[in-house]
């Protein structure tokens, strides 16, 4: 079975970089490979990469052709920064908040969705 | 020869340093033109090769400006020649953007055919990309035009 693979560059104060962890064993979970890389030495893209920086989204869509960003966020200015950004490249970048301020929605889903997508088409 | 090349396209990347590659040059690619720039001011570059258009960077600008232009086309590649100018001795600005499509690719029109710019010493050449088979930029031919550059008589700066 061919699966969905991912790249993950969350930047965190933390070594531990916790989120990073939980998100790859989410998307693991989910059907993901996690990759080290953005592209590996064969110039091949992953499908999906997760990131916590605009910088980083906009510099992931200059590195690669087809893999889609997600974007996340914790707070007001990221968001309204993040979502200016996605809007340029509606294709390629979808921006949720990491955790929705008020109600329940969050990045994980549609990343989730995202792989169950890709995984569905790879296998078809 | 030592060649920069500058181009927020992977596939224009991926082109040009197959074809100058193949020509035997040593080809050193970027998609940020920040990183460009500090490439450049080291030294060592005999040419560099340049988009017009790419996504403006984060740098110094401050929260309602990043909302505001990061990730928007600007035309980069002017400033860069003057940046560069006097660090590489040949630099080349190749859009491949329509000139019916932006205001900034419709200047370009200025400079067809113009062959004698040199800025702070270094020759210039401004001029829409010639495009391959597959829809990249032809590298190999812009460089071809850059180094024709002759006779240099109009010193901008």
């Amino acid at each position: 079975m061919t699966q969905a693979t991912l790249f993950i560059q969350y930047e965190s104060p933390n070594p531990a970089n916790p989120i990073a962890a939980v998100i790859a064993q989410i998307a693991k979970g989910c059907g993901a490979v996690i990759r080290d890389k953005l592209i590996d030495d064969t110039d091949i893209e992953t499908d999906l990469a997760f990131v916590n920086s605009a910088e980083t989204a906009l510099r992931f869509i200059k590195e690669t052709e087809h893999t889609v960003i997600f974007l996340s966020y914790f707070n007001k200015n990221e968001e309204t920064e993040s979502h200016a950004l996605a809007s340029r490249f509606p294709t390629r970048i979808k921006a949720m908040p990491i955790v929705e301020r008020t109600g329940e929605e969050n990045i994980l889903i549609p990343l989730i969705l995202a792989i169950a997508e890709i995984n569905k088409e790879k296998n078809q | 020869m030592k060649i920069l090349l500058v181009d927020d396209a992977v596939s224009n990347r991926r082109a040009g340093k197959s074809q100058l590659t193949a020509l035997g040059h040593e080809v050193v690619v970027t998609s940020e033109y920040g990183e460009a720039r500090a490439l450049a001011c080291k030294g060592g570059f005999d040419i560099a090769l340049l988009d017009l258009l790419m996504p403006a960077e984060a740098t110094t600008l401050g929260t309602k400006a990043r909302a505001e232009f990061l990730g928007c086309e600007i035309a980069i590649g002017f400033p860069l020649i003057l940046s560069m100018a006097g660090n590489v001795g040949r630099i080349a600005v190749a859009t491949d953007m329509n000139h019916h499509n932006h205001p900034m690719s419709a200047a370009v029109d200025w400079f067809m055919g113009v062959q004698k710019l040199v800025v702070n010493g270094s020759h210039v050449l401004i001029l829409h990309a010639p495009i391959c088979e597959d829809g990249c930029k032809n590298w190999a031919k812009v460089l071809d035009q850059l180094m024709a550059c002759g006779s240099f008589t109009h010193d901008l700066m």
